[in-house]
């Protein structure tokens, strides 16, 4: 069987490259799986820029000054119960993943965008005429997103069209992008590419084969 | 076995960044049941690194948070058990015997999206509801987006 195909978007790029405590596991799963040579993954490149701007967004700027303002607060009161010396440990640890995140997010999303290859996918002419003529259920989706779209279903289908199953796109807060029952004019593009829409990143396992094990 | 799910997931305003996990369980009838739904609803917290879980049954619900005293799903424990009805009060429409699964979800949904809007409003006047909430889970879905996972 071959290697089941994974579209992924903006949300999948933020959940495995932000700062390290913050990341989204099954996102570090599926980035696992496809550095295993599990899975081929594919990512619209606006989503790399998406992602930058996301990232950079939401390194904190003042992680700990609370807890250090809330400190003075309590000794000046002699209410400290604390050794401040190993509360301070922490502090400072916490204060450095943000510079550390900082200092190499844009290289591990780079070295990401290598490893991926030709799965990175472009706004190519025929994406934009795709995009130009996409005619969906009702007209919500951001411009962005529709690009997004039109950039998986094209490849997904041109993917299809040369053999390939187990095709899924794993996004995790754009229910916008999921075909449904009231979605009937979304769901005919994705029937179309073959292409099956997760709300997570946990992969369906794949069917058993009979006769296998 | 696996108890039958939807989800509703409350993601930060400006990020994809899962606040609150809430599983709605129509048909959860024994407490295996209960202890199903957990395990569901811990593991998803735990895999999108999310804190907060809420498990809605028409009689009850339960409160998830993460004690982060272990690496896995079970730092994921429940703090709290609150009757949906009291919860829900604030919508001003009785919860009667028998909701469906469909009625319940556009409920929650409802009482997420006001909670996230403004606490104030969607929290009852009760001191068991403002213990098991108040400050950290409304904390943590103030101003967030509520999303549904349909399953597929």
């Amino acid at each position: 069987m071959s290697p089941a195909q994974v579209f992924v978007e903006t949300n999948f790029l933020f959940g495995a490259f932000r700062m390290p405590s913050k990341r989204h596991r099954d996102a570090l799963t599926l980035k696992e799986r496809f550095g295993a040579g599990e899975i081929k993954l594919y990512v619209p490149y606006l989503c790399f820029q998406e992602a930058r701007n996301l990232i950079a967004k939401s390194l904190p700027g003042n992680r700990c000054s609370d807890l250090l303002e809330f400190h003075r607060f309590a000794a000046e009161r002699g209410a400290v119960s604390w050794d401040f010396g190993e509360v301070k440990k922490l502090l400072d640890a916490a204060a450095g993943e943000v510079s550390r995140t900082k200092a190499v997010y844009q290289r591990e999303l780079a070295d990401l965008a290598t490893a991926l290859g030709d799965g990175i996918l472009h706004g190519t002419r025929e994406v934009l005429d795709f995009l130009e003529s996409l005619d969906l259920d009702d007209d919500n989706l951001k411009y962005n997103d529709k690009l997004i779209l039109s950039s998986v279903l094209v490849k997904a289908k041109e993917l299809k069209a040369a053999g390939a199953d187990r095709l899924f796109f794993a996004s995790v807060d754009k229910s916008d992008l999921q075909p449904t029952f009231h979605r009937p004019k979304m769901a005919r593009y994705y029937n179309e590419s073959g292409l099956v829409f997760i709300p997570n990143f946990v992969l369906p396992a794949p069917p058993e084969v009979p006769g296998a094990g | 076995m696996r108890v039958e799910r939807t989800d509703l997931t409350v993601f930060a305003k400006d990020f994809p960044e899962a606040r609150l996990v809430l599983g709605l369980t129509s048909g959860v009838s024994s407490p295996f049941d209960v202890d199903a739904a957990v395990k569901e609803v811990a593991r998803s917290m735990w895999g999108s690194n999310c804190h907060y879980g809420l498990i809605m049954t028409p009689a009850k619900t339960y409160v998830l948070r993460d004690d982060f005293t272990t690496a896995g799903p079970e730092s994921m424990r429940v703090t709290d058990i609150l009757s949906t009805a009291t919860l829900l009060s604030r919508l001003g429409r009785p919860l009667s015997g028998g909701v469906s699964g469909r009625d319940l979800e556009s409920l929650a949904r409802e009482w997420l999206e006001k909670l996230a809007a403004s606490y104030e409003t969607a929290l009852p006047d009760d001191p068991e509801v403002t213990r098991a909430l108040f400050p950290d889970i409304v904390s943590a879905v103030a101003g967030g987006r509520v999303v549904a996972e349909v399953p597929g």
